[in-house]
């Protein structure tokens, strides 16, 4: 009876060990991590851009271009993140509204690279165009974190 | 015999029970003294009461943008535990909106969560932050509001679950729970002035403390004051909303200048952008003027740090 005890213990012991480790082993935390490594790259681009806007460094059209392109690049690489063993793990802020709610989200990512392609092609030449272009563009940020991250 | 009397004395008892309950439940309306008079509104002021108080946010549809914004026909559903509201049409239309309401009916819903008909409101409608407003601003509130297009149409009928469907019982949450006017966060008289101002716009009108602070008797009582902007759950759903005081791990870093700089644009020091619900009240702060905006963050740098 005793040994019935123990060998059930361990069997319980291991299934639990099991359990634990699963959800790790489930998810997909590498591409969780690429995805965020691109939103703190948005963020380097939009720190960039303020600094020019509020004259803490000198306004570089050619900088300019190069913040639109790289949110360009790496939003066109950031919704290819998103597979269905991505949910959870490694503090991943993505609302579960992105795999509800697909077309929509499909159209914040369009909609943030047709505005990052208008950018690009009005080509602001002064700090006063590269403003407009940029705020066009920023509004996008908020406009898909409203729906699709949440705070955690 | 015996039977009889015992009935008499149920019918009794069910009677003490519906009068106290109607006598507890019965509206509470301001004292005419704590109404300003009804034609002082000052249309310009009332403009930065209406931003700082964000009506938009639920009684215009979310997406509404520009112009549109003003057209407050009734807004999103606002899906909650107990079930959904439908904030209703609080345009200047005579019957659909509150057109032919006075100062004194407006007042009383704002402060009092009391309608014209002696109906209790639900407190979705954040009043028991808005009773912290000064009375010339709900004037002030008032006249502005009257400025703006009637919508025509009625907001559909909020679905609630039982007993959360009963609006008398309301008096008796407010019996229990609704706020007064004094201030929240003690001052004392040498604070600089930034911070007194802040601390208005953030416990009156402002009502960050309705998502920023959790709330007693698990999610349905008031503000837990003892935990003043500690951050709470999200009652609508996933995620947390953030602790804003001095102590948290997040903003308890950011400087003044910091906090105003994401009440202007959105942008957090690390050039994270605002989401959730919040964007919203960012995009409402971006309409106050920098005096404003700096004097929350002076008040928020100034509240009892919460762990
Ligand atoms: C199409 C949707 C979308 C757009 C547009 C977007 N974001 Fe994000 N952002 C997200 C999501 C989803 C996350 C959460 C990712 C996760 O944790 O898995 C996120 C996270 C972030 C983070 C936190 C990264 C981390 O983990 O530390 C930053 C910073 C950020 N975004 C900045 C920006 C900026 C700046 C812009 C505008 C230039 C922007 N984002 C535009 C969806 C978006
Ligand atoms: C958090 C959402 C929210 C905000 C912010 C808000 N309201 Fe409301 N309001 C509601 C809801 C929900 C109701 C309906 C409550 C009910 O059904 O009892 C309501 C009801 C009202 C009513 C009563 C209307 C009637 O027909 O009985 C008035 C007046 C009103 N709000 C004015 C305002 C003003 C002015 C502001 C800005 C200073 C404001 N509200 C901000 C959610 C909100
Ligand atoms: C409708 C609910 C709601 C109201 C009202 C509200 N907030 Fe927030 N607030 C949020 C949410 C949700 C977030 C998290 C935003 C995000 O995910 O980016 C937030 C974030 C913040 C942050 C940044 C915190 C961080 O860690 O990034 C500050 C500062 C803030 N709010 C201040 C205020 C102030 C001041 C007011 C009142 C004028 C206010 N909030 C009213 C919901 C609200």
């Amino acid at each position: 009876m005793r040994q019935h005890l123990t060998l059930l213990t361990a069997a319980s012991v291991a299934a639990a060990a099991v359990l634990a480790t699963l959800p790790a082993i489930a998810q997909n935390t590498d591409v969780i991590e690429k995805r965020q490594q691109l939103m703190k790259n948005n963020g380097r681009s939009a720190k960039a851009a303020s600094q020019m806007l509020k004259g803490e460094v000198a306004f570089d059209p050619a900088k300019g271009m190069e913040i639109f392109r790289t949110i360009q690049a790496d939003n066109q690489e950031f919704r290819t993140l998103f597979p269905d063993d991505s949910k959870t793990g490694n503090d991943t802020e993505a609302s579960p509204a992105i795999w509800e709610k697909k077309d929509a989200f499909a159209q914040a990512n369009d909609k943030i690279e047709a505005d990052a392609a208008a950018a690009i092609a009005a080509n602001p030449q002064t700090l006063d165009e590269f403003k407009v272009a940029f705020g066009k563009v920023a509004a996008n940020c908020k406009g898909c974190h409203e729906q699709f991250r949440v705070d955690k | 015999m015996r039977l009889r009397t015992l009935s008499i004395t149920g019918l009794l008892l069910v009677l003490a029970g519906a009068a106290l309950f109607y006598v507890l439940t019965m509206p509470q309306r301001l004292d005419a003294a704590a109404i300003a008079p009804e034609d002082s509104g000052d249309v310009a002021r009332g403009e930065t009461m209406f931003w700082a108080g964000g009506c938009v946010s639920c009684h215009a549809p979310s997406k509404a943008t520009g112009e549109d914004q003003l057209k407050l026909g009734g807004g999103d559903p606002l899906v909650t535990d107990f079930g959904t509201f439908h904030a209703p049409n609080i345009s200047p239309d005579p019957t659909d909106g509150i057109g032919a309401w006075s100062l004194a009916d407006f007042a009383n819903a704002m402060q009092r969560g009391v309608a014209p008909d002696g109906s209790h409101l639900y407190p979705a409608f954040p009043y028991t932050s808005y009773v912290k407003m000064k009375p010339q601003d709900v004037a002030d509130l008032y006249a502005f509001m009257k400025t703006l297009p009637p919508v025509s149409g009625k907001a559909p009928a909020n679905e609630l679950s039982f007993p959360f469907n009963i609006r008398r019982g309301l008096g008796l949450w407010k019996l229990a729970f609704m706020d007064d006017g004094d201030p929240i966060v003690p001052l004392t008289a040498d604070t600089k002035d930034p911070v007194h101002r802040g601390r208005y716009l953030v416990e009156g009108p402002g009502h960050c403390g309705q998502c920023h602070s959790p709330r007693t008797l698990f999610g349905a009582g008031g503000i837990d004051t003892s935990r003043w902007l500690a951050g709470a759950p999200n009652p609508e759903g996933e995620g947390m909303i953030p602790n804003i005081t001095p102590g948290s791990k997040e903003v308890g870093a950011w400087s003044a200048d910091e906090l105003a700089e994401y009440f202007a644009t959105g942008f957090t020091p690390e050039f994270d952008s605002v989401g959730g619900r919040m964007v919203d009240v960012q995009e409402n702060l971006a309409k106050l003027s920098d005096a404003d905006r700096q004097a929350i963050a002076a008040y928020l740098k100034a509240v009892p740090p919460q762990p």
